[in-house]
């Protein structure tokens, strides 16, 4: 089985890494950015490898496919959009705060599992207009800093919002599939 | 006339560049967890059971 604290340590070591990649990734090196971003999925390929434990390998392929193609089209509606969505960035961060703070309160007093598709449902629609709107935010990060330095960095790191942003849809739409 | 529309389109494909450049290694990285994933389903040598 996975060792509890084993899967605590990888945690910690992700938020680091995300930290550090977010905070200092204009004055990294590209190379280091994207070994730093390659290290972090390695990890999160770890963490996120008991689902075998709970989902059978057809459920997890199942459902791979269906967050792919929901990623899909949501990144595509985040570039197709004329309408400026960037008022939406801090709206969406208060309501994904506010969605992990009923999960954290959920977790402690688990009412019902009707509320708990509720609290899964609800965070598929958030990660899923944050991928539109992370996709429209790199597209005017790019107009803006076309041929400036640190773009590099700032590939890497819109890689590394698009990725949690896949992951975490992949994982909650996991969560509403049947378990073994 | 034609000089903007030049570097209107130049513009264009350094966006189109930025993005395809950002979804690439969005993809590198999923492509690291898919294999680590893989690597660690019970029953295959390198996982946990």
């Amino acid at each position: 089985m996975f060792d509890p604290w084993f899967a605590f340590g990888l945690f910690i070591i992700q938020i680091v890494i995300v930290t550090a990649l977010s905070a200092a990734v204009m004055r990294m090196s590209p190379g280091v950015a994207f070994l730093l971003f390659l290290l972090y999925s390695a990890l999160t390929g770890l963490t996120i490898s008991g689902i075998f434990i709970f989902y059978t390998q057809s459920v997890i392929a199942h459902t791979f496919w269906v967050a792919a193609g929901m990623f899909f089209l949501t990144s595509i509606v985040g570039l197709l959009v004329k309408r400026d969505l960037s008022g939406l960035g801090l709206f969406l961060l208060m309501i994904l705060m506010g969605w992990i703070f009923s999960g954290f309160f959920l977790w402690l007093f688990p009412f019902s599992q009707g509320l708990n598709q509720a609290y899964n449902f609800t965070g598929i629609l958030i990660f899923a207009a944050l991928t539109v709107w992370d996709t429209q935010r790199l597209k005017e990060m790019a107009k803006q800093l076309e041929g400036r330095q640190g773009m590099g960095g700032l590939v890497v790191l819109g890689a590394l919002s698009l990725y949690l942003d896949f992951i975490n849809l992949f994982l909650l739409l996991l969560r509403t599939s049947r378990r073994r | 006339m034609a000089k903007t529309a030049t570097m209107q389109a130049e513009s264009e494909v350094r966006i189109n560049r930025f993005l395809a450049l950002t979804y690439m290694i969005m993809a590198f990285g999923m492509l690291v967890t898919a294999l680590v994933v893989l690597c660690s389903i019970p029953g295959s040598h390198s996982g946990y059971s």
